[in-house]
């Protein structure tokens, strides 16, 4: 019989705050003045992210169950929750000049991403598999339909009808998966997962559908076929909240199965070699894979869709460092996927405040003579990119360091000198729009910023200040990163 | 194991054995009259007309869309009903939280005008 607490009420609020704000918005919509912007939507859709921020630190402690087990109050859902939240406020809040430009500035645009939100920070607190069935359902649907949201661009509609037709196949990778471990084990519930004896054969055939399916998620070769088209053609806000929201949530479940459920504590230890040895083949083929392909990428939105495929492989390097255990390795991962929501949500906001009446700015041929035209914009899109290069004292170079030494330690020496040769590959694609911004002069004019963009400046300033700060001073967040991971036993 | 595993290969052998050797031998002897109206689309009797591949309204799609969404209610409502007793109040508000939604929804779908045919 269920039984409701007050600690289990409270439990809810992370992901019903956003959920509650996306019914609003849908009750809203219909009662707001026609070809007006929608900017009470927006604000609606800001006060249940703030709602749900303030929930985390609230929460925030020592591990703690609710509903019977199947939610994990716990400090890894929380410290990956509140960059989902941070990076879903700032989404809505910043693109309501873009979403308007753009035509999709409707009720559908916020109620799904604020839905979407709600799935990601229930997939980072899910403790049980058919919770992580529920919350990868939730956020991947609100995903696809945003994907296709500019319903008469051509290119947006290919974009969702891929991504839906692949991520629809990955869930039932993820489904048959949970049903073989299910069988194999008579458990649901991760922790319980891990002390179980189980029929190792069927408990490996479930988890490596598992994999499978997350790899699809996260984008992780060779399961990352979607990532190009996808992120090219989904509205720039879209794409964005894509990359660092349903990343992150899809690694904070990724993680939290394998060292949970199948970790090197668990009843049945050759389950973590399966896994293992599946990761690091695709940990090596996106870091390979995605830097390679970005090299000849002219489209921004393209290269910085094969980046995320090569930072993929840098955190799944972590996650394969730490081998099930809850130690360095594992904590590397997180604080690398912490770090890289944020690092790629900023260029994509950069794309977002440059593009003008729906055209995506996304050539980076475009990006000639930016320096000079706005220096904040392009000042803050080469910190991302230096960033993304993993140049310091910014957050990519905290986290790929702190990622290849766990590596290294843990005995991956070939993964470790792949990720440091691909890092130094993708120096020359990072750089090479900072060179054009700043050292060519512009071949087209450039847009100038309106009143209405202030939202926008105000997001990449603080995006920005965010990967400047976790670069600088890491070792807080290093160790919130470090004790979420070892809330997890 | 091992003599199960024949026993089933040896009657699986047997069954498409005498499946094929059955349509073999109607083929041999059975008699063919070949008209056109045989090889026509079986319409319950009616004349075809037409490809089956035709274009409809995405109305259609709609209203079968929003059918299955709230037929589901139901897939939920008739377990909680069965268990209304043993739930208790705690399954009334979740039920209640449940419908609402629902209820948003459709107040949602009604507004933007899903309902209508034209």
């Amino acid at each position: 019989m269920p039984t409701f607490g007050t600690a289990e009420l409270l439990s809810l609020l992370p992901f019903g705050c956003p959920l509650l704000g996306a019914l609003v918005v849908l009750l809203m919509d219909p009662f707001l003045v026609k070809d007006r912007p929608k900017l009470p939507l927006a604000y609606v859709g800001l006060a249940s992210m703030l709602c749900a921020w303030a929930s985390l630190g609230f929460l925030w402690g020592d591990r703690t169950v609710a509903w019977s087990g199947a939610l994990a109050i716990d400090r890894f859902g929380l410290f990956l929750s509140f960059a989902i939240i941070t990076v879903g406020a700032l989404t809505v809040f910043a693109t309501t000049e873009y979403a308007r430009q753009a035509g999709i500035d409707c009720g559908e645009y916020y109620a799904l991403l604020l839905t979407a939100t709600s799935g990601m920070v229930l997939l980072a607190m899910a403790n049980d598999l058919l919770l992580v069935f529920l919350g990868i359902e939730v956020m991947s649907i609100s995903v696809y339909a945003l994907a296709g949201i500019t319903r008469t661009r051509q290119r947006s509609i290919e974009a969702a009808m891929k991504y839906f037709l692949l991520g629809a196949f990955a869930t039932a990778f993820v489904l048959y998966g949970i049903a073989l471990i299910y069988g194999a084990t008579g458990e649901i519930r991760l922790d319980r997962i891990a002390h179980h004896m189980a029929n190792t054969s069927l408990l490996a055939a479930g988890l490596t559908f598992l994999v499978i399916g997350f790899g699809f998620k996260v984008g992780a070769a060779p399961f990352h076929m979607w990532t190009p088209d996808a992120y090219e053609g989904a509205p720039a806000s879209v794409t964005g909240f894509m990359a660092a929201g349903v990343k992150a949530a899809g690694f904070a479940a990724f993680l939290r199965v394998l060292v949970v459920a199948f970790g090197a504590g668990a009843s049945s230890p050759e389950v973590s070699v399966v896994w293992t040895d599946l990761l690091w083949l695709a940990s090596a083929g996106s870091m390979l894979l995605g830097n390679l392909a970005a090299l000849a990428q002219t489209n921004l939105k393209r290269m910085l869709a094969w980046s995320s495929v090569a930072h993929t492989g840098y955190a799944l390097l972590g996650i394969v460092a730490g081998e099930g255990r809850v130690g360095a390795g594992s904590a590397a991962a997180l604080f690398y996927v912490f770090g890289y929501s944020f690092m790629t949500l900023g260029p994509f906001l950069v794309i977002a405040l440059l593009s003008r009446n729906g055209e995506d700015f996304e050539t980076i041929d475009d990006l000639a003579g930016l320096g000079q035209r706005r220096p904040l914009a392009a000042g803050a899109l080469s910190l991302f990119l230096l960033s993304l290069a993993g140049l310091p004292p910014t957050v990519g170079f905290v986290g790929k360091l702190y990622v290849f030494r766990s590596a290294f330690d843990g005995g991956w020496i070939y993964l470790t000198v792949l990720g440091v040769v691909t890092t130094l590959l993708s120096v020359y694609y990072y750089l090479r729009p900072i060179v054009l911004m700043y050292m060519r002069d512009a071949r087209r004019e450039l847009p100038v910023a309106v009143p209405a963009d202030w939202t926008t400046h105000f997001a990449i300033g603080l995006t920005a200040a965010a990967v400047l700060l976790l670069g600088l001073t890491p070792s807080g967040y290093l160790d919130a990163a470090l004790a979420g991971v070892l809330s997890l036993r | 194991m091992g003599s199960n595993f024949w026993a089933i290969a040896f009657y699986a052998f047997l069954l498409a054995g005498l499946g094929g050797s059955i349509l073999y031998i109607s083929y041999l002897f059975g008699p063919r009259r070949n008209q056109k109206r045989k090889f026509e689309v079986y319409e319950c009797g009616v004349e075809p007309f037409g490809t089956a591949r035709e274009r409809f309204p995405v109305r259609f799609y709609m209203v079968a869309i929003l059918f299955v969404l709230f037929d589901i209610e139901t897939v939920f409502l008739v377990p909680w009903a069965v268990l209304y007793r043993r739930l208790g109040l705690p399954g009334l508000i979740e039920m209640f939280a449940f419908i609402g939604v629902l209820g948003i929804g459709l107040f949602y779908v009604w507004k933007r005008g899903a309902l209508e045919w034209d």
